[in-house]
């Protein structure tokens, strides 16, 4: 489902990230892990279609994406790619629902209310649709911010330190969360982290080494 | 969902300021409508007033001051002319019609016209009631003045003077034998009767000669001014100098002497355009700052809603709805506020006062108006659309 090649990524001169091969299948989660400054967030951007990287392939459900220009790059993101914040960015402005509506509308889908309640129900925040964000309680807008990443039904979902401020529990309950619905739209899970809670429930583990 | 949703919750999330960048564009807009509306309506009324006057001949004097005492009946009149003189260029055959005035008195403020039929035909004024006058002391009374308490069949005594609280001739009351309908000019402000009811009570105060006959006058009968209407507009050119140049009379176009007046009004206008233009220049660079301050609190959202799947360019039109939002929104609330200022000071400016405004009306130059918010929004949105623009969503969500 996802599949990056010989990718590097420099700024100034200075390689950020780099990985040879890296392939995952559809509903596979894993890890990404490296100590701080390694390239994670980089290369979890490269392979949400956020950033194009300075050499190599990133393909999602067999789409090249270098292959797509900057507006269809969008789209594409939009489409099949859900992101996971570590501190969420729901928009403000906007109900839960409607958080829900917007990604279906950058997307290009049609709006579909009833789907987007649906979602919510999946994952127990139905009662909560109508509400601002800033009315929610940590695990709701968690919740909430895998309903937006999950409601378009993408081949990839990536997160990013989804857990570092998290305590035990509910560090667990997400985890488990991305884990299930990853595995309910079959799309290939990447998160990257370092911490050692995650790394006793995900078996695959990507490690980058700190780059020089 | 759409853009639309998003721009009206992300400005509704900061009513408060919002409503005040509003405020500030509503204001500018305002003072240029109701500087619109005045500018239009004093003119409209100018017009109006003076319809089917080509020339006004009167006493020596300022020729301001004859146009606006004779026509406009807003100033003293600069003196009176021989009742011969001014009959020998009504007889003048460049001349159409004339329309002889005489002033000197007032009733509780309004003016008392001496003149003949004709100044009724030149305003094509109707009878709401009664007849016109057919013997002196007979008056017929214009719509305002009618709803001031002056009835039909109402009797009541000139004073002398064109204002309140001169002499009294209360041995000669004059009797309302006709109102007429509105005419939205200068005329629903006058009690007009004929030259010979003047005369009477002018003549009554030298000599108690008041039998004189309809048609006959003395010499020395005098009025105020004649206004002339030209029988082709050739005369304009040579009737005028024929005038000032062969009599002691004086000659004077009311469209002239407007025009020189509303160019020294003009001058007044031209300086609250001015202000009102710094106004609307305050409301743009206000809802560029909000716009502008608003986007370091908001760049993870944009990122984010980027990260949906939104390309830059709608994040620029998200932008750019924002403000023509402010800015329209406040356009229209600035021409409502402009039309009841207007309407607030009809309301209260005293029913002496010549000019009766109207807020209700609309004038054409307001449609300009229309293009403003575009105009303003657009700038506003320029600088915060390009950043917005330019940023990487990669980036911004790098640190967080
Ligand atoms: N926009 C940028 N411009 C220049 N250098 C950058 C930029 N973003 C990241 N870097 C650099 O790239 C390297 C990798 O950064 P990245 O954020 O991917 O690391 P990370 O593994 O996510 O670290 P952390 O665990 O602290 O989040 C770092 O050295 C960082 O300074
Ligand atoms: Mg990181």
């Amino acid at each position: 489902m996802l599949s990056l090649q010989a990718i590097r990524h420099r700024y100034d001169d200075r390689t950020a990230a780099r990985v040879e091969v890296l392939d995952l299948a559809a509903g596979e989660p894993a890890l990404l892990l490296g100590p701080s400054g390694s390239g994670k967030t980089t290369l979890l951007h490269i392979a949400a279609g956020l950033l194009r990287p300075s050499e190599g392939l990133v393909r999602i459900g067999g789409q090249s994406l270098t292959a797509l220009d900057d507006i269809a790059l969008d789209r594409f993101r939009g489409r099949h790619v859900g992101i996971v914040f570590q501190r969420l960015h729901l928009i403000g402005s906007l109900t839960v629902l409607q958080n829900l509506l917007a990604a279906q509308y950058g997307a290009g889908l049609p709006v579909d209310i009833g789907h987007g309640r649906a979602t919510l129900a999946a994952l127990g925040i139905e009662a909560q649709a109508d509400v601002l964000p800033a009315r929610l309680s940590q695990g709701q807008a968690q919740r909430a911010a895998v309903a937006r990443a999950t409601v378009n039904r993408p081949q990839l979902i990536v997160a990013d330190e989804p857990t570092a401020s998290l305590d035990d529990r509910n560090a667990d309950a997400v985890l488990n969360l991305l884990q299930a619905h990853a595995r309910a739209c079959e799309a290939a899970l990447l998160i990257a982290t370092h911490d050692a809670r995650a790394k006793a429930c995900i078996k695959r583990q990507i490690t980058l080494e700190a780059s020089a | 969902m759409n853009l639309w949703t998003l721009a009206v919750a992300d400005l509704r999330r900061y009513r408060l300021s919002n409503s005040l960048h509003l405020l500030l564009m509503a204001l500018g807009v305002a003072l240029i409508t109701a500087l619109l509306l005045l500018a239009s309506q004093i003119a409209g009324r100018f017009a109006r007033d003076a319809a089917g006057v080509d020339l006004v001949v009167g006493a020596k004097g300022s020729p301001l001051q004859l146009i606006l005492s004779t026509v406009y009946h807003l100033d003293i009149p600069t003196g009176n002319i021989p009742l011969d003189e001014a009959r020998r260029w009504a007889a003048n055959p460049m001349v159409a019609s004339a329309t002889p005035i005489s002033l000197g008195d007032n009733a509780r403020g309004y003016r008392i016209v001496g003149t003949t039929p004709a100044m009724l035909e030149r305003y094509g004024a109707r009878f709401a009631s009664g007849r016109i006058w057919q013997a002196p002391m007979e008056a017929v009374v214009g719509a305002d003045v009618a709803r001031d308490g002056f009835r039909q069949d109402a009797r009541f005594a000139g004073s002398h003077g064109l204002t309140a609280g001169g002499h009294v001739h209360a041995d000669h009351p004059y009797r309302v034998v006709g109102v007429l309908a509105p005419t939205h000019t200068v005329l629903d402000r006058l009690i007009l009767t004929s030259l010979d009811s003047v005369w009477a009570i002018h003549a009554d105060h030298d000599d108690h000669d008041d039998d004189a006959p309809d048609d006959g006058y003395h010499a020395d009968q005098e009025i105020t001014a004649l206004l002339l209407r030209y029988r082709s507009p050739i005369a304009a050119i040579s009737l005028p100098r024929m005038i000032n140049m062969q009599s002691k009379l004086q000659a004077a176009s009311p469209a002239f002497e407007t025009a020189r007046l509303m160019q020294l009004l003009g001058l007044g206008f031209t300086t609250l355009k001015a202000l009102a233009g710094v106004l609307l220049l305050t409301a743009a660079l206000s809802i560029f700052i909000a716009l502008y301050t608003a986007l370091e609190p908001r760049r993870y959202e944009l990122a984010v809603l980027r990260s949906l799947g939104l390309s830059r360019g709608r994040l620029v039109v998200l932008l750019w709805l924002q403000a023509l939002v402010l800015s329209g929104a406040g356009t229209l609330l600035g021409v409502l506020l402009g039309h009841f200022a207007i309407a607030l000071l009809g309301a209260l400016s005293p029913q002496a006062s010549g000019i009766r405004l109207s807020g209700t009306i609309a004038v054409a130059p307001e449609l300009g108006l229309l293009a403003l918010p575009l105009l303003v929004g657009t700038l506003a949105a320029a600088l915060p659309a390009w950043r917005a623009y330019r940023s990487d969503p990669a980036t911004t969500l790098a640190d967080g």
